[in-house]
């Protein structure tokens, strides 16, 4: 059954429907607040908020694809969440239970594995050198792999300006990543 | 303006493929010749692709829904097809239209304010839309969305020690107010924690003939109020309905929130008491939510929910 169906159903009041949706997007959602704000417990809690906001204004929800909306919702909570600036102190490879949520391929070997470590660190900080706006449009293509119709629903901005927005923010993406261990053939500086 | 300017603002483009032939064209063919941009752009791909090697991550604990469905959807009201008037019925037969639509007005005055029946309502009793069943004052009404009835009671202020609190309005409804409050967010596994919960619909928008009108003349309900705990299916269940009045909470103010006198559900409070379960660890995230449906009572409001996080300790 697809969004819209389960959001119809939701809409008259069947919570199990409601609770299908949460499930197909709680990940996705969780994903993307983990990268923005690095931490695993505030994007928890960035998912549970933009849940129980749909929950209320599921009577509203026409015509939209839910999505987009769960996304923006999460962005917008995952901004509040910023501007409130209350870092906590977690380990953004590990959940807040200490679980490892990040591994990587167990195939690799172990080297290969501190090395990729080593990349998803250098990359995971990276990213959170950038602005907040160009943090949420990288993290929502490279990340989410959104559609630029996606992006421009969920960030509430047209698709010239995602485009426009993405371009720079993986430049900057690729700036911070100079000079850092894990890139070694990223120049220092460039011209 | 140097070289390297131009290809800047298309790399985005060229990583997606989606420039157009003539300007991939251009695009390669200036990285060959241009070191700095070929080696800014290999950077730029590398970025990207180790962005997307980031692992995708799962959401550590389950998603809390409040206790109520999603939404209390209102029977769809009957609605008059009119359609038949665009057959001209009233441009052919005007004198036999209006007298039609006289007849049909006394016989719906006669059926609403028929006499013999021996029903009257009440002058104190709050307004109902059309639909809505009639409620003695005081009555206790269950809802078809709420496992815990909204309850009309006779109002009272906020106490002042209630320092955590949730404010819901509704910006088409001025008055029309939802206040959920705690005396703190972080609560004692074992131990009772007291909740005021109250929905305040001015009386004066009511439409009902004899409803209570006046400049701050006002209802209170309480609503349905529930208590989640998070990663859990537990739903905890009220111990007191508002017979107990906290100790140390100074009593509320008269007049602030005011009800005709006698309205409020017997024993009934805006204030209600939970007990924690002990066996709670430190930490554990409650979800305390009040809840009302909508167009509750015939009074038009959408669903209201208030909630608060309490965090035990």
């Amino acid at each position: 059954m697809d969004d819209e169906a389960l959001l119809e159903r939701a809409r008259r009041g069947d919570r199990d429907a409601f609770a299908a949706i949460v499930t197909r997007h709680q990940d996705e959602l969780y994903t993307m607040a983990l990268r923005i704000l690095g931490t695993p417990a505030d994007a928890a809690d960035v998912v549970q908020e933009t849940f129980l906001r749909a929950y209320v204004r599921i009577p509203i929800l026409r015509g939209q694809t839910i999505r987009a909306w769960l996304f923006r919702v999460a962005i917008n909570c995952s901004h509040d969440v910023q501007r409130r600036s209350v870092r906590r102190p977690a380990d953004p490879l590990e959940d807040e239970r200490g679980n490892i949520v990040e591994l990587p391929d167990p195939a690799m070997g172990p080297e290969a594995t501190a090395l990729s470590r080593e990349r998803l660190t250098a990359v995971r900080d990276a990213l959170l050198t950038l602005q907040p706006d160009f943090r949420a449009v990288v993290v929502l293509r490279d990340v989410n792999e959104l559609s630029y119709e996606e992006m421009s629903a969920a960030l509430r901005i047209p698709i010239g300006t995602v485009k426009s927005r993405l371009n720079r923010a993986r430049s900057m993406l690729a700036k911070a990543l100079r000079g850092t261990a894990a890139f070694p053939g990223f120049a220092e500086e460039n011209a | 303006m140097s070289p390297r300017r131009h290809v800047d603002d298309l790399f985005s483009a060229a990583y997606e493929n989606d420039l157009s032939p003539i300007d991939d064209a251009r695009f390669h063919s200036h990285l060959q010749s241009c070191a700095p941009c070929a080696t800014a752009f290999a950077e730029f791909t590398a970025s990207v692709e180790a962005l997307r090697e980031l692992p995708p991550a799962r959401m550590p604990h389950a998603v809390h829904l409040p206790s109520t469905p999603p939404v209390a959807e209102r029977a769809p009201s009957e609605r008059i097809n009119l359609r038949w008037l665009n057959l001209g019925l009233l441009r052919r037969f005007p004198a036999t239209a209006a007298a039609a639509a006289v007849a049909a007005v006394l016989v719906i005055i006669a059926v609403t304010h028929g006499t013999g029946t021996g029903t009257s309502i009440g002058t104190d009793r709050p307004a109902v839309g059309a639909g809505s069943s009639a409620h003695a004052p005081g009555t206790v009404t269950e809802t078809a969305s709420c496992s815990q009835p909204v309850v009309r009671v006779t109002g009272s202020a906020l106490p002042v020690s209630f320092s955590a609190q949730q404010q819901v309005s509704v910006p088409s409804q001025p008055g029309v107010r939802l206040v959920l409050a705690t005396p703190s967010l972080d609560v004692a596994a074992g131990r009772p924690v007291d909740v005021y919960a109250q929905l305040v619909v001015p009386a004066s928008s009511l439409a009902a003939p004899g409803a209570a009108s006046g400049t701050g003349s006002t209802l209170a309900f309480r609503p349905c109020v529930s208590i989640g705990v998070e990663g859990t299916s537990l739903a905890l269940v009220p111990t007191t309905d508002g017979g107990n009045v906290p100790v140390g909470v100074p009593q509320p103010a008269s007049g602030d929130t005011t009800g005709p006198a006698g309205t409020g559900s017997p024993g009934a409070s805006e204030l209600i008491t939970f007990d924690i379960p002990s066996g709670l660890a430190p930490g554990t995230k409650l979800h305390l939510t009040a809840t009302v449906p909508a167009g509750y009572e015939g009074y038009g409001t959408p669903e209201l929910t208030a909630t608060l996080t309490l965090t035990t300790h």
